[in-house]
């Protein structure tokens, strides 16, 4: 059960904040180019805004963010058709993963997330949707409410994405 | 290597973030709120030259001219209402899951895309209409039997109609293609859900 109190406009800023690290995430899965995806993070930012001021508890608040957030990434990715989203392994971000463990350890770890990243840039929307909720910790019915499938294909979907992920990354250290 | 969940799950959380500019975010919005509300202004302010040119210009229009202006103000008033709805629909329809969201925005770039071949084919047809009109006036001696009559003016104001009118066609043309861009990529994400 959810709390049913409106969302008061004074605190959206202090929900922002709270989910940042969320909804870069999410900006990340969609858009490799470090400029655009500090583009989308702000324009996803501004549709969770607008987005908060109609929230009706319906789900969880998380749940209703990431739902605005995904939506607002579609769009970015129909509009920027054009323009390549998957760079090359991108030499300029991602590297703050390793300031705490020694040099190759660190190295290690930020080729590995690159890799990563790559790897569900490339992934097909409904595989790439399902494998990042799961890996905020969304359970299978959140991520069925968030992508408009089922729960049962909400499984089935993460099961082979996740397969076709791990292959990936082990076919490709 | 990664192999499990927990392990994708570790790795993803440790990625770098970039922080949402919350100051530029406010300016966003009111810039937003504004553009918005001019845009309605301008869609609701649309009919009122041809209303003023009835209500002014009444007596000097000939019966031709003010059955088009009318034929115009029949198109424009319901296209104004339509123009609001959609940006009524445009700003509500975040929030749904992602399938209804692709759909929705999938309807609504083929929409786009129809608009901007409308506008497109308007900027031609608007000029041959002008000119059809002109043409007519000056054939019947309606034009040139008017006190004030200046060919070099007439043909003028002529040219400057064509010439807006090709860089409106280009536009509209420039606008069709960027929607039909989109409409093609958003086909492959409705094509793999």
């Amino acid at each position: 059960m959810y709390e049913r109190e409106p969302i008061l406009a004074a605190d959206f800023a202090s929900i922002l904040k709270q989910y940042n690290g969320l909804l870069s995430r999410v900006a990340a899965g969609y858009e490799a180019n470090e400029a655009l995806r500090q583009e989308l993070l702000q324009e996803i930012a501004v549709a969770v805004w607008q987005g908060l001021q109609r929230f009706e508890h319906k789900s969880s608040l998380k749940t209703y963010i990431l739902k605005i957030a995904h939506n607002r990434a579609v769009t970015h990715v129909a509009s920027n058709a054009r323009l390549p989203r998957t760079d090359e392994l991108d030499e300029n971000t991602e590297h703050g993963v390793s300031a705490l463990l020694n040099p190759e350890d660190a190295t290690a770890q930020d080729k590995q997330l690159q890799v990563l990243l790559s790897v569900v840039r490339t992934l097909p929307l409904p595989g790439r949707q399902v494998l990042t909720l799961s890996l905020e910790g969304l359970s299978y019915g959140e991520i069925a409410d968030v992508c408009g499938i089922t729960t049962s294909h909400a499984g089935v979907l993460l099961k082979r994405t996740k397969e076709e992920v791990v292959r990936r990354l082990n076919h490709d250290e | 290597m990664t192999n499990n969940t927990d392990d994708l799950a570790a790795l993803w959380q440790k990625q770098d973030v970039q922080t949402i500019d919350i100051d530029k975010l406010r300016r966003e919005l009111t810039g937003q709120r504004r553009k918005q509300r001019l845009y309605i202004l301008i869609d609701l302010l649309s009919p009122v030259p041809l209303i003023l040119m009835l209500y002014i210009m009444a007596d000097e229009l000939s019966s031709f001219s003010r059955t088009v202006i009318w034929g115009l103000l029949i198109i424009t008033i319901p296209l104004v209402g339509y123009l609001l709805w959609l940006r009524r629909h445009a700003a509500f329809s975040t929030a749904v899951n992602t399938q209804a969201y692709v759909d929705v925005l999938y309807r609504q770039i083929a929409n786009n895309v129809k608009i901007a071949m409308l506008t497109k084919h308007s900027c031609w047809v608007a000029v041959l209409y002008l000119a059809g009109i002109l043409g007519w006036e000056l054939m019947t001696g309606e034009k040139a039997a008017q006190p004030d009559f200046s060919s070099m003016r007439f043909y003028g104001a002529l040219g400057l109609g064509v010439v807006f009118s090709l860089h409106c066609y280009l536009w509209g043309q420039r606008r069709e293609r960027r929607f039909r861009a989109r409409l093609q990529e958003l086909a492959l994400i409705k094509n793999q859900s």
